[in-house]
């Protein structure tokens, strides 16, 4: 599986690398690395997550890749594993903080993927269920003193279950 | 013509439906804001400026950089292109759809700016805050993503380059462009003294004038001081000069970055316009496919 994911998500990977890694020089204007600080979480919640599971379900890939030996839950473990852990890296490049806030949004977006199984509606919604969240942890936040990404961090614990619940429940669909 | 409309409303009325109700949460709240009294940026103001800075954007990615994207990549291309509609009228038909109602969309979105206790609309730090503009944001992102669904043929890379492209843009715009719609005006003080600019005035550069009246660099002993208007005096320096834009300029900035955001929107649906006309052909994932 881990494998297959890099095999499939490398080019993404690797345009989202091209994005965050000019940050680490020094010679980058500010602007570049502020304006990166500020999409990056929402960027991957809506190009890497929604579209995880919705794709598969629209392409009807997802007969071929639940089908075989490998059932729904090691594919999205898989999955999850691999692309947490390279948003992770990219997150600890932009600034520790965007950790919790990444994996929150990437959780979000697999999960509305799984559930409204469209990738473009998927990528709205998580989008905006992403962005009401961060306002809403910001206030939070400032009012309890917990930083927003730990809250964040502990709504992706949360949400991440719920993903791996939800998915081998929903039925084919085999219209 | 009154098909391709009725089909665009058939495929569209939820993207369209789901793109209003954003607008009819955010536009109210903006307006709603704009009239309180109390002074200051509010976390609000900043929110309503992420809205304005983002609506073209939203646009570009979610209507028009899918609109051809996805026909290619579901292949209902050979569907909706191989009848009587040819692709390029088909495109015309579903673009003129989509830009009427992102006009209608962008309108309200630009009426109000989140600012309280701000009377004057006509501000340099609002400048977004203005329907013509967001009308012209609008339609650029659109051009945009169409333009991109049609060279790049994926739906999500399409998306993800109309992003870009108008992230780069409207950084270009309001970062280099702006300042320089037209010559700044220049204000003239002592050496080391702040002239008095007008209220609201944006400024656009300041440094020192030499005795002939020319911009003058700092000389390279003085940059290092403290306070370097005595040495500035010494080596050749006459006065300090603090270029802007005054605030009245604002109303005649905006149609001009209308109008630019306009040209480019025009010349971007032309182009995707006449490259659909010449014809197309599958690519290469298709060919090998078929």
């Amino acid at each position: 599986m881990i494998w297959l994911t890099w095999r499939q998500h490398r080019v993404q990977i690797g345009w989202t690398a091209a994005v965050v890694l000019p940050t680490l020089v020094p010679a980058t204007p500010r602007l570049y690395s502020d304006l990166v600080l500020l999409v990056f979480a929402s960027a991957v919640a809506v190009f890497w997550g929604a579209p995880l599971v919705a794709r598969e379900y629209e392409e009807r890939t997802h007969l071929v890749t639940w089908g075989q030996d490998v059932s729904p839950l090691h594919w999205l473990a898989g999955k999850c594993l691999v692309l947490c852990g390279a948003q992770t890296v990219l997150a600890l490049v932009l600034d520790w903080e965007q950790v919790g806030v990444t994996l929150c949004g990437f959780a979000l977006g697999v999960l509305t993927g799984a559930l409204l199984r469209r990738t473009v509606p998927a990528m709205a919604l998580t989008l905006v269920l992403f962005v009401l969240v961060r306002i809403g942890f910001g206030d939070v936040s400032r009012a309890v003193w917990i930083p927003s990404t730990l809250l964040c961090g502990v709504l992706a614990l949360l949400l991440f279950p719920v993903a791996f619940v939800v998915l081998p429940r929903r039925r084919m669909g085999v219209a | 013509m009154k098909a391709m409309v009725w089909l665009t409303w058939r495929q569209h009325r939820w993207a369209l439906a789901a793109t209003a109700g954003l607008v009819l949460f955010a536009a109210p709240l903006l307006i709603s804001l704009d009239g309180q009294a109390n002074g200051g940026m509010p976390l609000s103001a900043f929110y309503a400026q992420l809205v304005q800075t983002a609506f073209g954007a939203v646009i570009g990615a979610f209507w028009g950089a899918p609109l051809v994207a996805r026909e290619f990549e579901d292949r209902t291309n050979y569907v909706a292109w191989g009848q009587d509609v040819a692709p390029e009228r088909w495109l015309a038909g579903k673009v003129a759809v989509l830009a009427v109602a992102a006009v209608l969309l962008a309108v309200p979105m630009g009426i109000g700016d989140g600012y309280p206790g701000e009377q004057n609309d006509q501000t340099w730090a609002m400048f977004e805050a203005d329907p013509l503009l967001q009308v012209g944001y609008v339609l650029f992102g659109l051009a945009a993503g169409v333009l991109a669904g049609l060279l790049v043929r994926h739906t999500l890379t399409a998306m993800a380059f109309t992003l870009a492209a108008f992230v780069g843009v409207r950084m270009l715009l309001s970062l280099g462009a702006r300042d320089h719609y037209l010559p700044t005006v220049r204000a003239l003080a002592p050496v080391g003294e702040m002239a008095p600019l007008p209220d609201g005035a944006e400024l656009v550069s300041s440094g020192y004038l030499d005795t002939r009246g020319s911009v003058m660099s700092v000389p390279t002993q003085c940059v290092e001081l403290p306070r370097p208007a005595g040495c500035i005096r010494t080596n050749g320096g006459a006065q300090s000069y603090y270029d802007f834009q005054p605030v009245d300029r604002v109303p005649f900035f905006r149609v001009t970055e209308f109008v630019i955001c306009l040209g480019l929107a025009v010349g971007l649906f032309a182009f995707a316009y006449l490259r659909l006309r010449r014809g197309w052909r599958p690519s290469r994932a298709h060919r090998r496919l078929s």
